[in-house]
């Protein structure tokens, strides 16, 4: 099990925020207004998404037809999340969570590819648009329901509706434990994705070194070794395929559900 | 093992960190909020539309086809009561034409029973009232006849009593005769 | 020491952290498959009740995963 503990650090090396430049460096602080190599990829991420839309967007027709097909069904899939979770008038959030939605999908699938990385597997994106929701869906429901109501809206109505005294000792406890839910909202939808993201690299790097370190032992042992590793490197390769999916899926239904739980804040 | 692992992690100068860097925070809003603004123009903006106009025309075809059955199910219905009406008509003018053929066969039957009757009375009568007549003219003819027959035969010997008699008694016979 | 220390703290942190919402999120879609089966008709809403329900329930576990970060950092 030599050099197990080396290999390891510095696959860890490999997934932690580094400038892009100098990837193999050893350096404790990026820059702020550097490339790291996380926005690297996030940036390709940004060119293909892009680029996918605004061809697709091309062949988009009413006789369906090619690429254009995919995007159809892509975009009529979100739109049906944000009105099944919205209501009505959900159609309108579509281009957000959308585009929400399809930037995370592909910088997930980008994380795939061997070698590099996904531009979600940084907690400071990932961060970013979790707070950016937080802040979309507040603002939402303030506009919809006023300061008042909106802030209302998070002691339950049963508790409202109670005498004095059950109003004014569990009001301010819900209305606290509310707050507190609110807040952790980004913080988990940032450490969701970012987690998965990033664990999923970690995870394919240590059976990775599994394989290698079997390969450079004789014997059985060392063909055991690269034969699990390399299993478990399959398995877990289709899991990260699953998950990059499905985490891009959970951003956007939460981050419609909390829109929808705006919106429709004063009604219960 | 563990405890290595983060004792070179350190050694190298990279350990994982929960901490956001700031390169990575300016890069992901600009390039999401770009990417919103362009996609909501370019992209997800002619999808949208293109899915609801697709929606319609699906709508506007089926409506119309729906539109077309009902109107074509209407048609046949009224067609097909059409062609029962028709065939009721034909039938009932053919029941009527051959009643009124019936009627008039039995009418001129009949008619033709009471002209032959009637021509048959008629011409009984006819002869009735000869024979009656000839009857008439033979008795007078006979009577004038066989008295000058005997007139003739017997002279004069016979007396105006006798005479009649002898009359009466060849009219009596003469009757019997048209008794038969 | 006071490294290992934290790095064994932030293990043990984790560890704990994910055992309750692991099984929380085996209750969750275990119920979730119960009810979709019962209603198959009603698969939609339960899928999204249920991916908010797991959200929930796994932001504790996020937070024992942030823990062990911070920790062993």
């Amino acid at each position: 099990m030599d050099g197990f503990a080396e290999k390891l650090a510095s696959k860890l090396h490999h997934y932690s925020v580094l400038p892009f430049s100098d990837v193999n460096g050893t350096v404790d602080a990026v820059d702020p207004f550097v490339l790291t190599n996380y926005t690297f990829f996030l940036i390709i991420a940004f060119v293909i998404t892009l680029a996918f839309f605004l061809v697709a967007a091309r062949r988009v027709s009413i006789v369906p037809q090619g690429i254009g097909q995919v995007a159809e069904a892509g975009y009529e899939f979100i739109r049906n999340l944000c009105v099944d979770n919205m209501g009505k008038d959900g159609a309108k959030y579509a281009p957000f969570i959308g585009t929400l939605f399809f930037f995370i999908l592909f910088n997930n699938v980008i994380g795939l590819v061997p070698g590099a990385l996904p531009g979600t597997g940084s907690i400071g994106v990932t961060a970013t648009w979790a707070l950016m929701v937080f802040i979309v869906y507040n603002a939402i429901g303030f506009k919809k329901n006023g300061v008042i109501g909106y802030l209302k809206s998070f002691v339950p109505s049963g508790v409202r509706e109670m005498g004095p005294g059950g109003r004014f000792t569990l009001g301010p406890f819900i209305f606290v434990l509310e707050l507190v839910g609110h807040f952790l909202r980004p913080l988990t939808l940032a450490v969701r994705l970012y987690a998965n993201m990033f664990a999923g690299g970690i995870i394919l790097g240590i059976f990775g070194i599994f394989m290698i370190l079997g390969a450079q032992q004789l014997g059985a042992l060392g063909i055991t070794m690269t034969g699990f590793g390399f299993m478990m490197l399959v398995i877990m390769y289709g899991f990260k395929v699953f998950v990059a999916f499905i985490q891009a899926y959970v951003f956007a239904i939460l981050t419609s559900v909390y829109i929808g739980g705006a919106l429709h804040a004063s009604e219960h | 093992m563990f405890v290595g692992v983060a004792y070179a992690a350190e050694e190298g100068g990279s350990s994982i960190s929960v901490v956001p860097v700031l390169a990575d925070i300016w890069p992901s809003i600009l390039a999401f909020l770009l990417l919103f603004f362009l996609l909501r123009k370019f992209a997800f903006g002619p999808i949208s539309s293109t899915l609801d106009k697709r929606a319609a025309t699906i709508k506007e075809s089926l409506e119309k086809a729906e539109q077309t059955k009902v109107e074509a199910e209407r048609m046949l219905e009224e067609y097909k009561q059409q062609m029962a009406e028709a065939r009721g008509e034909a039938g009932k003018v053919i029941e009527q034409g051959r009643k009124v053929a019936e009627s008039m066969k039995a009418e001129i039957v009949a008619q033709a029973n009471k002209d032959a009757e009637a021509i048959v009375a008629k011409a009984h009568e006819a002869m009735e009232a000869e024979k009656k007549a000839a009857i008439g003219e033979l008795q007078a003819s006979v009577a004038d006849l066989s008295v000058a027959v005997a007139g003739k035969l017997i002279g004069e010997k016979l007396s105006t009593a006798d005479h009649a008699s002898l009359i009466e008694k060849y009219v009596a016979e003469v009757g019997s005769l048209n008794d038969n | 020491m006071e490294g290992s220390l934290n790095v064994l703290g932030a293990g043990i942190a984790y560890g704990l952290a994910a055992f309750g919402p692991g099984l929380g999120i085996g209750i969750i879609g275990g119920k979730a498959v119960e009810a979709m089966a019962r209603q198959p008709e009603m698969a939609g809403k339960v899928q999204t009740t249920m991916f908010i329900a797991i959200a929930f329930t796994e932001a504790l576990a996020l937070l024992g995963f942030v823990l062990a970060l911070i920790l062993s950092a």
